[in-house]
This record gives C-alpha cells, sequence and structure tokens, in this order.
C-alpha cells in the first residue's frame, strides 16, 4: 500500500495514495462564519471551490505549527482538502507493519511501525462521516 | 453486445421522438388531410420501432409496428383520421412513454400492451374491411401507355396487374420489389406500378405493390417466375377487363390531363407538392441544425469552470502589468480581456434551451382537459423561443402545469355559462413567454370568470388572516399561501389546496417570482418572472468585519448610507426610519457570528425576500458584479446562510448570502 506521510503537531500520521489526489502548498481560504469549528474555509482550487478543513482541530491534535500544506483528498465524488503541518514523504508500506488497533474511533486504520518511528494511518473513506 | 452505453441515448433520443408524435398528431387531428404530417409522423415512429428494435425492447418495437400500420392506412387514404383514432394513438404514445419510463427507472414493471395492441388491431380490421369494398388502386393510364395496350394487344401481348405481397420479416423490401421489376421486365414491359417506382425504391410501400405490365407468357408462368424471388409471400395476378381500359379511356380528357401534370411536375420535381415539401425540409433542417450536437452538461460545467479559471488569471496578468508598466503587455492584455468575456458569453449561451422544450407538452394537455372537463378551450402559445438555463427548463414544467389546470377547471366556466355571458363559447388560455431586462417572463392568461375577492376574503378569515385594510392585489395574491383552496369541490384536476404554495415555492427556489392579476368576470393573469441563468448573477459585494460576501442583486431593493446613531429601538429590535417606513434591521456581523467592527458611518442594505423588507447592516460596500455561483460542496451545504460561493477576479472565493434563509 502506498501512504502519504505527514506531520501534525509532534505525531506522523499517512492517508492512503489512492484517495489522494494531489498535495498543494497553503492557499488563501476564505472563512465560513457559522461551519463547524473543524472547517478552515472555502479555497480556490483551479476554478472549483473546495471546503478545507483543519485536520489539527479536527483530530483534537495542540500544536502552534505553522500549517504548509494541504492535502487535497477525494472522498466519496467530492474532493476535500486537508490542512496538514507539513507533508514529508510518499513511501510504499507492506501490510504485515500496519498493527491493527481496536478503538471505538473507527477514523484510525492503524500503527504504521516504521521501528524508529510510528504513523497513525487514518482511514479516508470515514473521514467526514 | 453491451447495450447499456447506448442505453441514455436511446431514452433520450425517444422521448424526444415521443414528444414530436404527440405534437404532430395533435397537428393532424387539425388537418387531417395534410400528407406531410403523416409522413413526418410515420418517419418519427419508424425511428423509433427501429431503435427499440435494436435495443432489444420488443415490445415497443411491436406496438409502434403496430401504430405504424395505422398510421400508413392514413396514408394510403384507407382510413380516415377520426378522433376516435386519434384517442387511441395519443393512448399508445402514453403507454409508450410509460414503458420508457420503466426503462429509465430500471424497475421491472411490465406494461400491459395488449389492450392497446387490439385497440390498434381493431382499428386494423375495419381498415380492411374498407379495402375490400373500396379497392382504390388507381392504374389510370396515360394516352401513350393506352397506344402501347393497343399496339401490344395486337401483338398477342396480355395486360396484367401483379399484386406483390411480401413476407412480413421481409428486411430489404425495396430491394424484393426491384427483383420483382426486374423479373417481369425481362419477360415483358411494365406499364405503371402502385406505388411508383420511386417509392418503391424508397421503401415507401407497406407490405405490398401492384405491378401493371405486358407479356406473352401466361398466368402460371409468371406467379412462378415471381415467387423465384425470396421473400415474397403471395402473388395474385389479374387480368384487368377491357372495359376497366375503357372507362379509362372515356374519363381520360379529364385524367389524361391530370396524369400529364402529374408527369410533367414529377420530372421537373416541382409540383405542387413540392415547395410544402421543400418548405417542410427546410424547417427539418432548422431543427436539426438546432439539437445537432448533444453534450454532457458536466462537459459544459467543466468548460465553464475553465473559462472561469481563464477570466481570473487574466486579472492577475493585468495586475501584474500594472505594476510593471508594460504597455504593450497592457494591450494585448486587453484583447486577451475581450476574447475571455466573449468565450464567457458563449458559455453562458450554450447553457440555455428554449422554453419550448416545457411549453411542447401543453397543447395535448389542453386537449386531455377540455375532453375531461367537457370544455371548450384552446391554448395559444407565444414565444416559446424564450431562452432559459437548462436548470430552470428542467424546473418550471410543474408549476407551469399546476397554472394551466387550474386555469382550464376554476377559470374558464363552462361553455353555457360562457354563452350566458355573452363570451365566446371557447375559452382561452394564452401562454407567453418573453425576455424583459435580465429576467425571462412567463404569463399565463386565462379569460375566464376571475379571481373572487369576496370569496378570497371568506377563506382567509376563516383560517384566521385579517383582511382588513389589505388592498384588493395583496388579497388576491393570498392564494400563493399554504392550505389556500377556494374552490368548493376538490376535482382529480386542482383544488387540493396545495397547488398554489407549491407553484410559489418552487419559482422562489428558481430565484424568481410569481404574481396575479385578475378582473372578475374577464380573467385572470399570472405572471412569472425567472433569472435567465441561475449560474450567473448580478451581485452587490459587501464587507462585514473583514470579510466579503455577495448579495444578489435580484433581493436588494436599494443601499442607504447610515450613522449608526440612527438605529432606533423598538419593542427590543433594532430599526430605521426610511422615508416615513420603519424597516427592521440585521446586522450581520451577528447573524454570521462575526466581530463587529467599530464605524460609525455604515450602510444599509435593503432587501425585500417575498413579503419582508429589511435592512442588512453592512461595514462597506465593494461594488457591483457579475458572478457565477458555484456549489459549496456537501460537507457544508446544509449552512443555510449560504447559496453558494464565488471565486472573484482575484481568485478569492467569496461566500454568496442567501437573503430568503436570513431575514
Amino acid at each position: 500500500m502506498q501512504v502519504v506521510i505527514f506531520n501534525i503537531g509532534k505525531e506522523k500520521y499517512a492517508l492512503e495514495t489512492r484517495i489522494v489526489h494531489g498535495i498543494e502548498k497553503m492557499m488563501n481560504i476564505t472563512k465560513v462564519p457559522t461551519a463547524p469549528y473543524y472547517v478552515s474555509g472555502l479555497a480556490n482550487l483551479r476554478g472549483n471551490i473546495i471546503s478545507v478543513i483543519d485536520l489539527k482541530k479536527y483530530l483534537n491534535i495542540i500544536s502552534n505549527n505553522q500549517c504548509e500544506n494541504i492535502i487535497i483528498v477525494e472522498v466519496k465524488d467530492e474532493k476535500i482538502g486537508l490542512m496538514v503541518d507539513s507533508v514529508q514523504e510518499v513511501v510504499d508500506v507492506e501490510d504485515e507493519i500496519i498493527e491493527k488497533i481496536n478503538n471505538d474511533n473507527n477514523l484510525i486504520k492503524g500503527v504504521i511501525n516504521f521501528k524508529e518511528y510510528i504513523v497513525t494511518l487514518i482511514d479516508g473513506e470515514n473521514l467526514l462521516k | 453486445m453491451d447495450m447499456s452505453q447506448y442505453l441514455d441515448i436511446f431514452l433520450e433520443e425517444s422521448t424526444e421522438n415521443l414528444q414530436t408524435l404527440n405534437e404532430n398528431i395533435l397537428e393532424l387531428e387539425k388537418d387531417p388531410d395534410n400528407k406531410e404530417i403523416i409522413n413526418s409522423i410515420f418517419r418519427v415512429a419508424h425511428t423509433l420501432k427501429g431503435m427499440a428494435g435494436s435495443m432489444g425492447f420488443n415490445d415497443i418495437a411491436d406496438l409502434t409496428h403496430k401504430m405504424e400500420n395505422v398510421l400508413d392506412k392514413f396514408r394510403n387514404d384507407i382510413l380516415k383520421v377520426d378522433s376516435n383514432i386519434i384517442t387511441v394513438l395519443f393512448k399508445c404514445l402514453d403507454t409508450l412513454e410509460l414503458m420508457i419510463n420503466n426503462i429509465r427507472e430500471d424497475n421491472n414493471n411490465t406494461v400491459d400492451i395488449k389492450e392497446i395492441m387490439d385497440l390498434l388491431e381493431n382499428i386494423n380490421n375495419e381498415q380492411t374491411k374498407n379495402t375490400k369494398s373500396d379497392n382504390s388502386i388507381d392504374f389510370s393510364l396515360n394516352i401513350y401507355d393506352e397506344n402501347i395496350i393497343k399496339q401490344a394487344k395486337e401483338k398477342n401481348y396480355n395486360v396484367y396487374i401483379a399484386e406483390v405481397i411480401l413476407a412480413d420479416d421481409c428486411l430489404l423490401k425495396s430491394a424484393r420489389a426491384f427483383l420483382v421489376y426486374k423479373t417481369i421486365e425481362d419477360i415483358g414491359e411494365i406499364l405503371k406500378t402502385v406505388p411508383s417506382v420511386e417509392e418503391l425504391e424508397q421503401e415507401n410501400f407497406n407490405d405490398r405493390f401492384y405491378i401493371m405490365f405486358l407479356t406473352q407468357k401466361n398466368e402460371e408462368e409468371i406467379k412462378k417466375l415471381i415467387l423465384n424471388v425470396s421473400e415474397i409471400k403471395e402473388v395474385n395476378i389479374d387480368i384487368p377487363k377491357g372495359s376497366d381500359l375503357k372507362i379509362n379511356v372515356k374519363e381520360k380528357d379529364e385524367k389524361i390531363q391530370i396524369n400529364k401534370e402529374v408527369q410533367d411536375n414529377k420530372t421537373k420535381k416541382d409540383t405542387e407538392i413540392t415547395p410544402i415539401n421543400k418548405k417542410e425540409e427546410d424547417k427539418d433542417k432548422n431543427k436539426k441544425a438546432h439539437q445537432s450536437v448533444r453534450v454532457d452538461l458536466e462537459r459544459l460545467d467543466k468548460f465553464m469552470n475553465l473559462v472561469g479559471e481563464l477570466v481570473i488569471h487574466r486579472t492577475r496578468l493585468e495586475q501584474l502589468s500594472m505594476n510593471y508598466k508594460l504597455t504593450d503587455l497592457h494591450e494585448t492584455l486587453e484583447q486577451v480581456g475581450r476574447i475571455t468575456s466573449d468565450l464567457q458569453d458563449l458559455v453562458m449561451k450554450v447553457r440555455m434551451l428554449p422554453i419550448e422544450r416545457v411549453f411542447n407538452r401543453f397543447p395535448r394537455m389542453i386537449r386531455d382537459l377540455s375532453q375531461e372537463l367537457g370544455k371548450d378551450i384552446e391554448l395559444i402559445i407565444q414565444g416559446e423561443d424564450t431562452e432559459l438555463d437548462r436548470t430552470v427548463i428542467d424546473e418550471i414544467g410543474e408549476p407551469l402545469v399546476h397554472l394551466i389546470r387550474n386555469a382550464a377547471d376554476h377559470g374558464i366556466e363552462p361553455t353555457e355559462e360562457r354563452i350566458k355571458l355573452g363570451k365566446p363559447s371557447k375559452g382561452t388560455i394564452k401562454l407567453i413567454a418573453y425576455q424583459e431586462g435580465n429576467k425571462a417572463v412567463i404569463r399565463i392568461e386565462d379569460d375566464g370568470r376571475g379571481l373572487d375577492i369576496e370569496k378570497i376574503k371568506r377563506k382567509a378569515e376563516s383560517i384566521g388572516i385579517n383582511t382588513e385594510g389589505m388592498s384588493e392585489s395583496d388579497i388576491k395574491n393570498l392564494i400563493f399561501m399554504q392550505g389556500f383552496s377556494t374552490s368548493d369541490k376538490i376535482t382529480d384536476i386542482s383544488g387540493r389546496g396545495v397547488g398554489m404554495d407549491v407553484v410559489k415555492t418552487k419559482i422562489a427556489n428558481l430565484g424568481g417570482t410569481v404574481e396575479v392579476i385578475s378582473e372578475k368576470g374577464k380573467g385572470t393573469s399570472f405572471i412569472i418572472r425567472l433569472p435567465l441563468t441561475l449560474s450567473i448573477i448580478q451581485a452587490l459585494l459587501v464587507k462585514v468585519s473583514g470579510e466579503t460576501f455577495a448579495i444578489s442583486l435580484g433581493f436588494i431593493d436599494r443601499v442607504i448610507n447610515i450613522n449608526v446613531n440612527e438605529i432606533k429601538l423598538t419593542n427590543n429590535k433594532e430599526v430605521i426610519l426610511y422615508r416615513d417606513k420603519i424597516i427592521p434591521i440585521i446586522r450581520l456581523s451577528q447573524k454570521l457570528n462575526l466581530e463587529e467592527t467599530y464605524s460609525e458611518n455604515k450602510y444599509i442594505v435593503i432587501v425585500k425576500a417575498g413579503e419582508k423588507t429589511v435592512g442588512l447592516l453592512v461595514d462597506e460596500l465593494l461594488g457591483q458584479q457579475e458572478i457565477v455561483i458555484k456549489p459549496i460542496g456537501k460537507l457544508l451545504q446544509n449552512l443555510k446562510e449560504y447559496v453558494g460561493a464565488t471565486i472573484l477576479g482575484d481568485g478569492l472565493v467569496t461566500l454568496i448570502l442567501d437573503v430568503a434563509a436570513i431575514v
């Protein structure tokens, strides 16, 4: 499986490239008053308007780092931008090193154990359910 | 073979074909002798049959085939057009429509076509009886032919008429006919065929044709030779009696002239019929030119997005050229600017469709309604070429159906009553569309009894609305309220109290308005105003707490500059006095949970949404601009404060406020 690894705060997270449409530098985002707290607003992605979510807020992570990248994912025919601190790399991982974890939070698909560090694998399909 | 990829095309074209059939048959009822209409019906039915057959929808193909048989009888003057047959044909079209809808929805409902098939069969049988009593094959000959016959008879040639019936499943009818023709030509001389040779070549005949010829062979030999051609079901050889020929000779003065005319005309291709044909052809050509390309709406949307993008980047380039003060670049950019706006206009136009699409179903509806209600009603349609955005076209049908049904049911009086009132016995409903500024207007006018103000007042009071002090037109417009039906009896057609408020909501959803004008005893007019396109609007850009928002000009009454101290409190609500009117105020910053910027000098945008007039308090005005409405995505779509968003020239996304939801 190929994943995009990115940083939020002190943690590392990953998304399957299967659902990743592209990685963008930080864009101008228009605030949407009255939107849920984790929605940072709307951005212009080459003529299309996409909603941008602040993953930090969505996952309740406290961090003061500046967001550098927006990962564009396509879930259920809709493109959504995910604001992250920075994108680190795209790597292939073997299924064996992914450890399934049982928790109520079906947003987390498992943990990838790279020995030197661990990465939380997010289930993109369950994002924004 | 996988047919699914063709299914969409089949469905769309079949629906179109059915619509054309509906229109043409309606026309035929008015003008039963017009062969051109019958031919056109025939062509469309044939296409429908062919497509259904190749898609494997045999029921549809069978039914259409039966229908074609009936039509063929019209064409050959064997059957007269009457309203009974027309009704059966309409029934047939309804059944076909149902079948096609079932295919579209992919449900397994089967439509029972037996009943309608029987009806058609009956008509067909009636015809057969008729043919026998009234053999209308016309073998009248011209003087030249007659001379040949005379000479031939002297040389022991016989005149025969062969009736050739092709097999039911014969595919290449014209080819078979040609082979038969060839066969006979080898053994003798052909005098005449019915239908004519040209028509045989064009397969313009049903299952049989007739050939009159001279030969020395006898009947049996001829029969055998013709039957050698495959796919021939039956051959009947007749010897025309001498008397027949003589009659022809006797009447020849007249007939020769007619025949000659026909022949001359045929050679010149310039008959009295052909000019009409030509016109029709031209018309067809026009029609074809209008609908020559089918484009997926999604592609058009993408196209529009790309053009929008182009505009955005052009604006950026313009800013750059200003910064670097490059005159050459600036001039080129001006050109680019012009082209991009032309391009933008063009994309918009591509999305527009004539309202004819919606209107064309109404003549049929009025015909059915007038039969159902026993009223004589005429529908006059004007301005059906007025163009509207595709989305509006798709949505406006239903409200119009409501309004027209109402007009026919409640508006137009029964015939006796009309005569008593000294009105023409035939009621008239007018359906008029035209463009007015950047709005399209649709009027539905009837010359019926008009709205009964007293009745509406009584009804209003009975449901607790105080009508005192209301103007007459306000009272009339009460009919758009929910649950407001003044009809005493509920009919199948209207009067269930759901119609009018649904009409109003639907039109409001399209960004339009509807109002009613009525004079008692004279009639009622409904006036619908719709934006020409939904995707592009004129908007006012305003700034609230540092954020930019767009407000559709359609809602804006006026904009005034005020000092915040002018805002007064009444009943704990903020209002302003403007031209002696009290206008309630909504602070947009509060409504949108934004931190208010302090300034004494602010603006009030006075908006009208339905009956409400409200002032929206904003910090700054940024100007008026044409904007493209884009959806804001599933994630945020349940935020009711916004109708969508747009991308401005500088590439920034701006929210468009939904005034109707805010006030």
